[in-house]
């Protein structure tokens, strides 16, 4: 579904990406791990093609981003929710899906679905301006959610969230994983990747330093990635 | 590409409709201007009118002389009418007699209005001596004179309304650029602040269309902002026209609709630049800083066509005008306003078209740039 093909990007001296690469089998959720300017949100941008690499390919079901492309992946930016102040959240959610093609009834039932799913319903049809953080962070996810493609990006989704808040977004994630859905998941927090992720990726300095298969692994998810990450951090 | 276009002008739209700065700046403001302008600067106070008299009955000075708003002069003043141009004198009064016939005729200014005013209270100053004449000695047969006046000319040949081909192309520019700058601003370098503008980007949409949906939103505005603004014009000269110097405006349907016509075609041009300003623009208020300058280069662009259309007195030099942008419309402004057809219409629409469109296309190529879509 998406493959990442030596890419590289410099910003001046700054090396943010040095030959990253990975492939993403549809339906695979994968977590991408690393600190504070290891690249995971330019990586994002990348694929999203809000700017260029420097060398290499992003490739969507097969198709270079610069080609024609049929699938468009959904997104998510953790640092804001890039809502709408003067919309209702539902206007929000509208909004996005008509860009991508979603109207009428499949529309307004996926939105009450999401809604119910995130425990939206008190709000869905006020204006985002008093919202919470959880609350635009919610709706920001019903709006990537009901675009329904088939490669979802989250860049630090429950960065600032209060723990019935992350509870939701992971049985949003997981109800998106059985729906097939091939997502990329970057997160600070070890357990929350451990727990939602099928392979996490650590990203440390542009450079992809492990790349862990969680599936073969039953319990202790968590300590294996902790251990993984320590050990390049020392390094 | 033409249903996103439409999705993004609606979500615009919708989204300016609820903010209220963007109401007021948009609609209440263009509204009131030009009746608060008029309401301010019009308003009557006890002025002191200078009058030159000559050859008038020393009855008629001493009745004159006897007002105290006005200052009556019966030096003798070699050039009347450079004395009137250069605001010297406010209405200048000469006497002629033949035989039991008299006649007053009185010379006034008719692009300033004091000169207009001072007019205006001579004629009841006049009348008010003839009706005192007639009561106080009632067997006298001819007892008055006619009064005659005669407006000098500013040097606008035939243009007696000042307001009209001076100060109203210069306003409509103005409004059209400052109606929708809240709008204007708040599309892209808004969207950069919210952080929303990548996730816009991020979506199926060709960013042309992005770029043409919030175009579209802002020359709506822009043009609705001097709708507005005419109306305002329109109801102030209904109430009280006499600060364009006439008793009354008479606009024709054709004036109305070629009116329509230009400042539309300039709301193109205005608003085309104000998208492509607020895609650089890191800030709303960065924005409209950048912005602001506008009307000051369209001002003096107007100011070159104002001396152009009026010194320029060949009709071949004046139409190489018609293929300028933005110096066409506001030649073909004053031309329309002095109820003459316009004299290039297509090559207006075209030439200022193809401006918006190139402006519009480096709009398109900007968003292409990094540093311009994260300069946050």
């Amino acid at each position: 579904m998406l493959t990442v093909d030596c890419i590289k990007k410099n910003f001046c001296d700054n090396k943010v990406l040095q030959s990253v690469s990975f492939h993403i089998p549809q339906g695979q959720v994968v977590g991408l791990l690393g600190e504070n300017g290891a690249g995971k949100t330019t990586l994002f941008r990348i694929i999203c093609s809000l700017i260029s690499a420097d060398e290499g390919n992003v490739f969507i079901n097969g198709q270079a981003l610069d080609e024609d492309r049929n699938c468009y992946p959904s997104v998510f930016f953790g640092g804001s929710s890039g809502l709408y102040s003067r919309l209702s959240a539902r206007e929000n959610i509208t909004y996005f899906a008509n860009l991508n093609g979603v109207s009428g009834d499949v529309l307004n039932d996926k939105i009450d679905y999401f809604s119910n799913l995130l425990d939206m319903n008190d709000y869905i049809d006020r204006k985002t301006l008093q919202f919470s953080h959880g609350m635009k962070q919610k709706t920001a996810l019903v709006r990537m959610a009901v675009i329904n493609s088939p490669l979802m990006l989250l860049d630090e989704p429950t960065t600032g969230m209060d723990f019935p808040s992350i509870v939701s977004v992971a049985d949003f994630i997981q109800h998106q994983k059985n729906e097939s859905k091939t997502i990329l998941y970057s997160s600070h927090n070890i357990s929350e990747l451990s727990s939602i992720c099928q392979r996490v990726i650590i990203l440390h300095k542009g450079i992809i330093k492990a790349d862990i298969d969680l599936i073969k692994y039953n319990d202790n998810k968590d300590n294996i990635v902790k251990k993984a990450y320590l050990r390049i951090l020392e390094k | 590409m033409i249903k996103s276009i439409y999705n993004i002008f609606k979500k615009e739209s919708i989204d300016a409709i609820r903010d209220v700065r963007s109401l007021i700046i948009t609609f209440i403001f263009p509204l009131i201007v030009f009746p608060a302008v008029i309401l301010l600067t019009g308003s009557k106070t006890d002025t002191i009118y200078n009058i030159s008299v000559s050859g008038i009955d020393e009855s008629i000075i001493a009745h004159l002389q006897a007002d105290p708003l006005l200052l009556v002069s019966k030096k003798e003043i070699t050039d009347k009418n450079a004395s009137l141009l250069n605001y010297r004198i406010d209405a200048s009064l000469s006497m002629y007699k033949k035989g039991n016939f008299k006649a007053i005729e009185i010379e006034y200014n008719n692009s300033y209005k004091r000169s207009i005013e001072a007019l205006e209270y001579l004629k009841v100053k006049l009348t008010e001596y003839q009706m005192n004449n007639i009561l106080d000695n009632p067997d006298i047969k001819h007892t008055g004179f006619i009064v005659t006046f005669m407006p000098i000319h500013d040097i606008y040949e035939g243009a007696s309304m000042f307001i009209l081909y001076t100060l109203l192309p210069v306003l409509i520019i103005i409004i059209s650029i400052t109606s929708p700058i809240a709008v204007a601003a708040d599309v892209f370098a808004g969207e950069k602040e919210r952080n929303s503008l990548e996730l816009l980007l991020c979506n199926p949409v060709s960013k042309f269309a992005v770029v043409l949906g919030k175009y579209f939103t802002v020359f709506l505005f822009g043009f609705m902002g001097v709708l507005c603004f005419l109306a305002g014009f329109f109801i102030s000269v209904s109430i009280d026209s006499s600060f364009l110097g006439i008793s009354e405006l008479i606009i024709t349907s054709k004036q109305i609709s070629y009116s329509l016509f230009l400042v539309a075609i300039l709301s193109f041009v205005t608003s085309s630049i104000e998208v492509c300003i607020s895609i650089t623009a890191k800030s709303v208020k960065e924005a409209q800083l950048y912005i602001l300058p506008l009307t000051v280069i369209f001002s003096a662009i107007n100011y070159f066509s104002d001396k152009s259309f009026f010194l320029v007195t060949d009709p071949n030099i004046s139409s190489r005008f018609d293929y300028i942008p933005v110096l066409n419309i506001m030649t073909s402004i004053r031309t329309v306003m002095m109820n003459n057809d316009i004299n290039n219409p297509l090559s207006i629409l075209l030439t200022n078209l193809a401006a918006s469109i190139i402006v519009l296309y480096i709009s398109k190529l900007l968003l292409n740039r990094e540093k311009i879509i994260y300069r946050s």
